[in-house]
């Protein structure tokens, strides 16, 4: 185990770590741009893991995955979040069916979950990188609790999103990535259903003049 | 330990603190009114602002009890003996042979305590209220302040804070650990809490409604208030002192030569200068939060904090 | 590259749909498509039969008998489909419920979703199957919400975010698979292909490879409607327009077991069948359980219609989840069978919601006279799905239930018993429901006389098909469901 290798292994930790803190942002925020923004930054780190990871694993495929992933998790999904919130003039705060301190520290419980949980497989796995899968659970199960406990649309669109990112942010640390032509097949996938998305909300907001999805309740038995 | 540095390190280490402290506010005043293209008070303001206060008679209300009087007295020496706790420009601490980091925290709940004790003391409404948010602000920030510290410590396997920055220097990939990375982030948003600062208070406001820190002191007057005064300043610095020995401490002084401690205080002064650029930085790009949010960014601190401690315990 | 051309017929179908204004003649631009796509998929599973499997493109795709029963499900309800959407959507369209410009929208996203989901079928790489599933719910939500209201906005958000997210954790099993396999088969581009996986899969590491099963069960198992994850179908499945939820019930449903059979087949070499087959099971169970009340006291008909492939699916899981012979040769049966009936029945469905312009029960009376062929279909529908002798879904649940009670295990024997009883119970709901409808007299009802020629057509022909499978298993497909049985059982 040589020095440079603690050290490029530490160096991904911390940016898993950063990219961990970027979620808690979304969970702990109230406002709808942070959000977003924290959202453009964990996309940020996350390609920027994925440019280390093909730099020190000499893997060329990965390049071309962090190229697509800066250009639409950073850019363009970013940029089509902003557009949406300012075609429908939202109000800015994100509203919760459970108040923000509590959130918080069911997040931190479903964080602690996420490191006691993969302890098991950490143990007979690599030593490098130990955070990384702890954290890309954590960030999974973090976007799904946004996605349960928000009531507006676009945060369960990020809640989504951080889910998919959690996901493949394990791919990258645990296999160094899925194969290339599946990876750009998700990236797409990404990118349509986040513009179904932001579509409905839009529909959403022009036929119940709102979008909190507390409101969509009437198919009901 | 020789006769110099027994005698000349704490010296030197409370002037350095004592000195500076003003400087500091003033530093980040100037560079905030440059940003707002406006030209600001001179840097050394707060030192004739403290001089004035000084010279100036104190008035103290009839009904406030000793408590009032002792209040300035009380936190103004918890702080220094803070700095003699505290590595500023070598990894020897003066008073190291008590000192810890369990003490630092203590010391800074004392001077809170009597602050938060005096603002109810003269029974103003605007004071009460100033404390009652002060405590509130303090019961979630105390608990981060422990635990990113206490990160620190188990990483390092000490909780004095002289060993905490020699180990750090010694042993430079410790730094490297994602755990001290997440009790770096709790403490950062611990300081802008502790020190007042935008977005959880704003030390320029007198707005009944908003004002945390200004409502409390706001019965002192005199060399009162010149002292809590100056004792506010230095605590922020003090609180910056921390983060950078502990998290960033390259180029500290590790014997007592001199051109070492030239270099030393140096870098400090960089280092130093740094933060309070990003502290500037922060308060211009954020507005001050809505009293019933500041527990909001608090927990967040909080939970990065638990997160450090739990995740160097789990993943180590 | 024969798959490969399975494929582009319903991708060039759907991009000429696009262009085509008129509907008189992208009806037919339709229908041809889908009906070139319905025999090309026969020739093709001809071929695929004789060799046994087919493979294309170094790999990517792959036929056996699995994928064959599967395209041929979606070929042969999508061609149905085709044809009674030129009916049902020629009369809305009469009716005013929207523009013909957005009807071509609907073709276009009509044969995408025939294009996902064969291509669901037809990969042989994991990872591409995850994401032509994916794309299953893209092409689709705006069918779902086709009528721009608001119960259909809330059904489409519904449909897209629950699934969006169910398929998101089906992905975590996708990645834990390629992780596992990684280390067995080091290779970068093959660790994906079920074929390559299968091979090695009991070198797999056993502890991801439950880990990975169980997310792919949860997650396929929302798009196939296995309760607890179901919430989405019955929305989505009542407000699509009837020949959209035709293909929802009796193929998409297919296609995401379709994916989930794919790695039970694989957990079970790695760590037995013990342990997929009960977890299929449980949920199946769960799925008939959760159904039964729904379907009782239910007041909308498709929503009933939506509960009750619930229930199928449910069995479907169950018959995999038993694993034997009788099992699984009668979950493929039930498969095929269900898929023919169950789309039947929307389109009846939907013909009596043309005519009633109302989905609520009390509502509609003596469908029978008002609309005699499709009254009398909905009939034979209604006894063929509930399982009532001589249909062939009473010899598909029949064998699956004698396969759970010969197999000798408590838990399956437990399982049949009140799955039999949940049978029963359905049985009462189906015909006290759907009775009120077809039978009885009101007024004032609507003028009588069918409203369109195609979906009599369309649902003549899957009539041909329920009564020529209810009379005898064609030879083929006897021998395509124990060829089925031999993969699941890896033999």
């Amino acid at each position: 185990m040589t020095h440079q290798i603690i050290v490029n292994s530490r160096t991904i930790d911390i940016l898993a770590v950063l990219m961990l803190m970027s979620t808690i942002v979304l969970i702990g925020s109230s406002r709808l741009r942070v959000c977003i923004w924290a959202y453009a930054l964990r996309s940020f780190v996350l390609a920027l893991v994925s440019g280390l990871i093909a730099y020190f694993s000499g893997i060329h495929h990965i390049y071309v995955a962090t190229g697509v992933s800066i250009a639409l998790k950073v850019i363009v999904i970013p940029g089509f979040l902003f557009y949406i919130i300012n075609k429908i003039k939202i109000k800015e705060d994100v509203e919760s069916f459970i108040n923000y301190t509590l959130s918080l520290f069911i997040a931190c419980g479903l964080i602690l979950i996420a490191y006691y949980s993969t302890q098991s497989i950490l143990t007979f796995e690599n030593v490098f990188m130990r955070h990384c899968l702890p954290v890309s659970l954590a960030i999974t199960l973090l976007g799904f609790f946004v996605m349960i406990s928000r009531k507006k649309a676009i945060t369960q669109i990020l809640g989504l999103l951080a889910m998919e990112d959690g996901l493949f942010f394990a791919a990258l640390s645990t296999s160094y990535g899925m194969p290339l032509v599946v990876e750009l097949g998700v990236f797409f996938d990404i990118l349509v259903s986040v513009i179904i998305m932001g579509i409905y909300v839009y529909r959403i907001k022009e036929t119940f003049d709102t979008i909190d999805t507390d409101t969509l309740r009437e198919l009901r038995e | 330990m020789d006769v110099a540095s027994k005698i000349v390190l704490p010296l030197l280490q409370l002037i350095v603190i004592v000195g500076l402290a003003p400087l500091v506010k003033g530093f980040i005043n100037k560079i905030e009114a440059r940003f707002q293209n406006r030209r600001g008070p001179s840097i050394f303001q707060p030192y004739y602002n403290l001089i004035k206060l000084l010279r100036k008679d104190a008035v103290v209300s009839e009904t406030a009890s000793w408590i009032f009087r002792a209040t300035p007295y009380v936190t103004f020496i918890s702080i220094l003996i803070i700095a003699l706790l505290v590595p500023v420009l070598s990894s020897t601490v003066p008073a190291n042979f008590t000192g810890d980091v369990i003490l630092i925290i203590y010391l800074f709940a004392l001077g809170r305590f009597f602050l938060a004790l005096s603002s109810l003391d003269t029974g103003s409404a605007f004071g009460g209220m100033g404390g009652m948010r002060e405590m509130m602000v303090s019961t979630m920030a105390e608990p981060a302040l422990m635990l990113s510290v206490f990160t620190v410590s188990l990483a390092t396997g000490s909780t004095n804070l002289g060993n905490i920055t020699s180990t750090m220097v010694d042993q430079s990939t410790i730094l490297l650990n994602p755990s001290l990375f997440l009790a770096f982030a709790a403490l950062a948003i611990v300081i802008i809490a502790e020190a007042g600062r935008i977005p959880v208070d704003n030390p320029f406001t007198h707005l009944e409604l908003t004002m945390i820190h200004e409502g409390m002191i706001l019965e002192f007057s005199g060399r009162y208030l010149a002292l809590i005064e100056w004792a506010s300043s230095m605590k922020l610095l003090l609180l910056l002192t921390i983060l950078v020995n502990t998290f960033l401490p390259w180029g500290i002084a590790s014997d007592m030569t001199f051109p070492a401690m030239l270099i030393s205080f140096a870098l400090y002064v960089v280092k130093i200068g740094f933060f309070a650029f990003l502290i500037v930085i922060l308060e211009m790009s954020f507005a001050k939060l809505r009293i019933f949010r500041v527990p909001n960014l608090l927990g967040t601190a909080l939970v990065l904090s638990i997160l450090a401690i739990i995740s160097l315990y789990v993943v180590g | 590259m024969l798959i490969f051309w399975l494929l582009i017929i319903p991708l060039v179908t759907a991009g000429i749909c696009v262009f085509i204004p008129k509907h008189s003649i992208s009806k037919y631009v339709s229908i041809a498509g889908s009906f070139i796509t319905f025999v090309y998929n026969i020739v093709l599973n001809c071929i695929a039969y004789k060799y046994h499997t087919l493979q294309g493109f170094d790999g990517f795709f792959y036929l056996d008998s699995l994928s064959i029963l599967s395209t041929q499900i979606v070929s042969l309800v999508g061609f149905a489909a085709a044809l009674y959407s030129s009916g049902y959507m020629e009369a809305e369209l009469h009716d005013g419920e929207f523009s013909e410009k957005k009807l071509r929208w609907y073709y276009f996203l009509f044969h995408m979703f025939i294009f996902t989901m064969l291509s669901v079928c037809v990969c042989n790489n994991l990872g591409i199957m995850w994401v032509a599933m994916e794309a299953t719910t893209l092409a689709t939500t705006f069918l779902v919400g086709f009528y721009n209201k608001k119960p259909h906005h809330e059904a489409a958000w519904k449909y897209i975010i629950i699934c969006t997210v169910g398929i998101t954790l089906a992905l975590f099993g996708v990645i834990l698979t390629y992780h596992s396999a990684k280390g067995t088969l080091g290779g970068i581009g093959y660790a994906l292909n079920w074929s390559e996986l299968l091979k090695e899969a009991d070198r797999f590491e056993p502890h991801l490879i439950r880990l990975a099963f169980l997310f792919i069960l949860v997650g396929y198992g929302t798009k196939a409607g296995l309760a607890p994850m179901h919430t989405w179908l019955p929305d989505a499945h009542s407000q699509a327009p009837s020949p959209i939820s035709a293909l929802f019930s009796g193929v998409l449903l297919n296609c995401s077991m379709y994916g989930i059979i794919r790695y039970h087949i694989l957990a079970s070499k790695c760590v037995g069948a013990e342990y997929s087959g009960t977890l299929l099971m449980i949920f199946g169970f769960i799925s008939i359980l959760v159904s039964v009340p729904f379907i009782i006291v239910q007041k909308d008909f498709k929503r009933l219609l939506a509960f009750s492939s619930i229930e199928h699916i449910g069995i479907i899981a169950l018959g995999f989840g038993f694993g034997g012979m009788y099992g699984v040769y009668g979950a493929g049966l039930h498969a095929f069978s269900h898929a023919i009936v169950k789309s039947l029945l929307f389109f009846c469905a939907g013909n009596v919601f043309l005519k009633y312009k109302t989905r609520e029960i009390d509502n509609i009376k003596g469908a029978i006279k008002i609309i005699p062929v499709t009254g009398v279909m909905f009939l034979i529908g209604i006894f063929a799905i509930t399982g009532t002798p001589p249909f062939n879904i009473f010899l598909s649940e029949f064998l699956i239930l004698a396969d759970g009670f010969s197999s000798g295990r408590p838990l399956a024997i437990i399982f049949c018993s009140l799955v039999t009883i949940a049978l029963v119970l359905i049985f009462v709901g189906f015909v006290y429901n759907m009775f009120k409808m077809i039978f009885g007299f009101s007024e004032p009802n609507p003028e009588k006389g069918e409203v369109s020629k195609f979906t009599i057509v369309a649902m003549g022909f899957l009539l041909f098909f329920v009564l020529v499978v209810s009379i005898y298993v064609p030879p083929f497909l006897n021998k395509i469901l124990q060829d089925i049985y031999n993969i699941v059982r890896n033999v």
